[in-house]
């Protein structure tokens, strides 16, 4: 395993604790989060043996958990950023990944919920409608699947199945509503450019008409002011503020707008949660008696500096860093626990970046006793929600919000 | 053909043979694997001593 660093290194000088002896050193720089990190230990031991830093073309060193379809996680070190690096996004694949030229691209919206079929280029598409932007947290379905005891079946994910970038492109709205829709319009299908490797379904995703028409809902082009990566849907994907990355269809080619619930494998089957575990759905048209869709990210929080596993220095104060984040409603506040659990102080929250955006914290400690020492960490949503603080174990590992519990050394 | 090997590694030692079968069935049944039931019980037991719960997870 070729170990390469990644771009923290002018970080490190101020991060003045000593790394854990179990960390990995390259030229003195840890390695963002993988190896000996209170994360890893948590994996079960085959995904921390597989899930070395490796570089897809035009990629930093991500994590990979696996090759093909190519599945990459973000080292947490990059989410000291309040935008995560295109570079240093993670990439999550069902299948090959589609290489479609801009010039060559066509979007055909079509369907019984459309008064008249359409189909754009890229060019027709910018030129029509107004271009707008949204900052917004991507997480996929099954970020920190990994971390669920027992283990789920699945993509082993740590807690790197996520980023944060500003979206830019057009309003699927505007879009929709060029076509016209029907009184019978219920959801809006969404499919890309990928096809399945053999005879299995093909990964098409839907939305209800009230998401696809939230004006915060995008067809995006570029993140971060830049392409988007092929690795990341090139030349466009559906932008869904809020929800997880499942619904964010990446090489976006074709939408249909339905006059019945979709019934496709990936909405019908998987990415379901049972009905009721964890709140209204909000998307009626997929419920069943037994279970709904995952839809809204559950509100969470993430320490991300000192990693896990630091050594602090006794009597020297450290500001603790982290992020925060929900499925729309924003952050109300973050609190810290250094006596597990029985007092929580409020972390200082740094700018608010948009509501669908995480939140950077601030936490300030000064370590007295040497030893062990644990920090905890609890973000509130304004629509009152709050982290679990034990798992909520479902089938297919969705949803993981414990309150994360952070282990350090004082010396 | 679908994935590469390192989904396998990746997901063991934890699960028993009753979870490999389930995992390959899914395989056949849903994304069009080209096994026979012979195929099948073989994979699985493979899986099953390699890579089942307790199995030493090494590379």
């Amino acid at each position: 395993m070729q170990l390469i660093c990644g771009a923290n290194g002018g970080d490190m000088d101020r991060r003045k604790f000593i790394l854990g002896s179990t960390s990995a050193l390259t030229g003195g720089l840890l390695l963002p989060g993988i190896v000996g990190s209170a994360a890893a230990q948590e994996l079960p031991a085959g995904a921390v043996a597989s899930g070395i830093l490796d570089a897809l073309p035009g990629k930093r060193p991500l994590i990979k958990r696996s090759f093909r379809p190519p599945n990459y996680e973000t080292p947490v070190s990059y989410f000291r950023e309040a935008f995560t690096p295109n570079d240093a996004f993670y990439v999550r694949w069902h299948t090959g990944v589609p290489d479609i030229a801009l010039a060559d691209w066509r979007l055909r919206i079509a369907g019984p919920g459309v008064k008249s079929e359409r189909e754009f280029t890229h060019d027709s598409l910018r030129r029509k409608f107004k271009t707008v932007e949204v900052a917004a947290v991507n997480q996929c379905s099954g970020n920190r699947r990994g971390l669920f005891n027992p283990h789920v079946a699945g993509v082993q994910w740590g807690f790197g199945a996520m980023g944060n970038a500003v979206w830019s492109g057009v309003r699927l709205k505007d879009v929709l509503e060029d076509a016209g829709l029907t009184a019978s319009a219920l959801e809006v299908v969404g499919d890309g450019a990928d096809a399945p490797t053999l005879t299995g379904p093909d990964f098409v995703k839907s939305l209800p008409m009230w998401k696809a028409l939230d004006p915060d809902t995008l067809i995006a082009f570029e993140m971060n002011g830049e392409p988007l990566p092929k690795w990341n849907g090139a030349p466009a994907r559906l932008v869904a503020p809020g929800w997880t990355a499942t619904y964010w269809i990446k090489a976006l080619a074709d939408l249909t707008v339905t006059d019945k619930p979709f019934d496709g494998f990936w909405m019908k089957t998987a990415y379901r949660v049972p009905k009721g575990m964890f709140g209204a759905s909000g998307f009626e048209s997929q419920d069943t008696e037994q279970n709904s869709p995952i839809t809204s990210i559950k509100v969470n929080s993430l320490v991300v500096d000192p990693a896990p596993g630091a050594v602090l220095e006794r009597g020297k104060r450290v500001e603790v860093l982290g992020i925060a984040w929900d499925g729309g409603s924003g952050i109300r506040n973050v609190e810290v626990s250094l006596d597990g659990g029985k007092t929580w102080r409020d972390a200082q929250l740094q700018r608010d970046l948009g509501r669908y955006s995480w939140r950077q914290w601030r936490y300030a400690i000064k370590p007295e006793q040497a030893g062990a020492m644990t920090l905890m960490a609890r973000a509130h949503a304004r629509d009152g929600s709050t982290q679990a603080e034990t798992l909520v174990q479902n089938p297919a590992g969705y949803h993981h919000n414990v309150v994360q519990k952070v282990d350090y050394h004082v010396a | 053909m679908c994935h590469s090997l390192d989904y396998i590694l990746m997901n063991s030692p934890f699960q028993d043979k009753a979870a490999w079968e389930k995992t390959v069935n899914k395989m056949v049944k849903v994304m069009g694997a080209p096994m026979t039931a012979d195929d099948v019980a073989a994979v699985v037991a493979y899986l099953d001593t390699h890579y089942g719960k307790g199995a030493p997870a090494t590379p």
